[in-house]
């Protein structure tokens, strides 16, 4: 769907078109859950996140003015939202996350098995379930920027637009978490280790 | 000559194509020469694929939950106060006079003076039926004189009328079923606040004026007044505008003004005030 069109849609919604919303919703739900979905590792989590950030966009729809893309606007709700769900339930919950955070780090400081069979990646569901752990052993902001590079496809420009970060800092934080997210999956088996960042992960903070 | 590392952030960047021509060739050359590098294109490439590829779909509750909740909220809104009309209210305190609700007052003053239920629908009877509702009220006025002050209407607020079954429509009888429904419960209150003359209250009448269009024009009405209630927690607000003896309700309540002429006469309106 072009620009123009969304656009559309937005000004009946805001002529008063209720329905016209969920057109809008339609159009980003998978993106939306899928990148809440890989934020927070959870389903029913993933859920929350992309209602809320669905009904925050319908309520601040009149604050938007056309002078980014539409989806550049509704992805900083987006993330705005996602992030202080996560901060909420991590203060909800902090003792079960810390298991899992402290095994994530764990699986992330091992170091990588050299036998690991190279290039190929492995059945689907183990690997789909390793780049879940692997995008939450991301720190937040990593694991924010990638999904919003790689599910979404923005530009740095608008992922600077978005996170309200220069885009040097965009570039190098995507590098970081690619290589970081190697790093882990490789340890787990799930691709092959680039070789030069094994040579470099010494130097690395978590 | 620069690292591995640097090239590699080259490597991040030809993936998401961010990459400058200069820097593309300066990365092929090194490439050709650095077998670690080309791994790692290998392997980041492998990721892009691998986290923007299999997304799941999102549970249907999603969208209808997103939708009920909205559609929800359109609902209530028509009944939330606005900040600045209660510091109308504020303002006029002087001037309050409590209304004791229960069947009483609220429920006469809003609902049409025909002998039709209170049920939701009743709220159609004051805006669909006013010749009706005037000749069960025994007005003076004739069935004419009530179709050309249904002519002073907006164009949106007629459309309504013509279409009962459409939301718009819902948006007015929906306030003044509310308020029925408020004024049918004991513990709901009401207040009615008289605000003649006050700069505020015609501050905010001339915006409605204005974007209306329903009002007399440049006429200050002879008495207003505000009328609250409360129901459910949320607040609902009535401004009444009181021209000889035409009474015209206007909803403060949603983010768009709702404006019903009732079939109430002044005279009987100020029977149920200062009764």
């Amino acid at each position: 769907m072009s620009e123009e069109q969304i656009l559309a849609i937005v000004r009946r919604v805001l002529d008063g078109d209720v329905n016209a919303f969920e057109d809008l919703v339609r159009l980003f739900e998978k993106n939306v859950y899928n990148i809440a979905l890989r934020l927070s590792g959870d389903r029913e989590d993933a859920l929350d996140i992309s209602q809320e950030a669905f009904l925050k966009a319908y309520r601040s729809l009149h604050t938007f003015r056309g002078d980014s893309r539409f989806s550049v606007w509704l992805y900083r709700i987006v993330s705005n939202t996602a992030m202080d769900y996560l901060r909420t339930r991590a203060r909800r919950a902090e003792d079960s996350l810390t298991v899992e955070n402290e095994q994530g780090e764990q699986s992330e400081r091992e170091l990588p098995d050299e036998s690991m069979s190279p290039e190929s990646l492995y059945d689907r569901k183990l690997t789909r379930e390793a780049l879940r752990r692997g995008l939450l052993s991301l720190p937040e902001d990593q694991r924010k920027i990638l999904l919003l590079r790689e599910i979404e496809g923005f530009s740095y420009e608008e992922i600077g637009n978005i996170l309200s970060l220069e885009s040097g800092t965009v570039k190098s934080r995507i590098f970081r978490a690619r290589k970081k997210l190697c790093e882990f999956l490789a340890s787990d088996g799930n691709i092959s280790a680039p070789p030069s960042s094994r040579n470099t992960r010494g130097g690395e903070t978590p | 000559m620069k690292d591995c590392t640097y090239y590699q952030e080259l490597i991040s960047r030809l993936i998401d194509r961010e990459l400058s021509p200069e820097e593309g060739e300066e990365l092929r050359a090194h490439a050709e020469t650095c077998e670690d590098c080309r791994a790692v294109y290998t392997a980041f490439s492998a990721l892009s694929s691998l986290v923007s590829e299999e997304l799941v779909d999102p549970p249907a509750e999603l969208r209808e939950n997103v939708m009920a909740t909205i559609r929800r909220g359109e609902m209530k809104k028509k009944n939330k106060t606005r900040k600045h009309t209660w510091r109308i209210v504020s303002v006029a305190a002087c001037a309050v006079l409590v209304v004791g609700v229960g069947a009483l007052t609220l429920p006469r003053l809003l609902r049409a003076g025909s002998a039709k239920s209170a049920a939701p629908q009743a709220a159609y009877s004051v805006m669909e039926a006013p010749a009706q509702a005037d000749r069960a009220a025994g007005s003076a006025e004739s069935e004419e004189a009530v179709e050309n002050e249904y002519s002073i209407f907006n164009s949106a607020v007629s459309d309504s009328f013509a279409a009962p079954a459409t939301e718009t429509t819902m948006s007015e009888s929906d306030m003044i079923a509310q308020a029925m429904e408020a004024a049918e419960e004991p513990e709901s209150v009401a207040e009615i606040v008289d605000v003649t003359g006050q700069g505020r209250g015609q501050a905010i009448a001339a915006l409605l004026v204005g974007t209306q269009g329903d009002l007399p024009a440049g006429v200050s009405p002879d008495r207003r007044f505000l009328l609250r209630f409360d129901r459910d927690g949320v607040s609902s607000q009535v401004l009444i505008s009181v021209y000889g003896e035409r009474v015209f309700f206007i909803s403060l309540s949603g983010e768009q003004s709702d404006m019903v002429l009732s079939d109430y006469s002044w005279s009987a309106l100020r029977a149920k005030i200062y009764n």
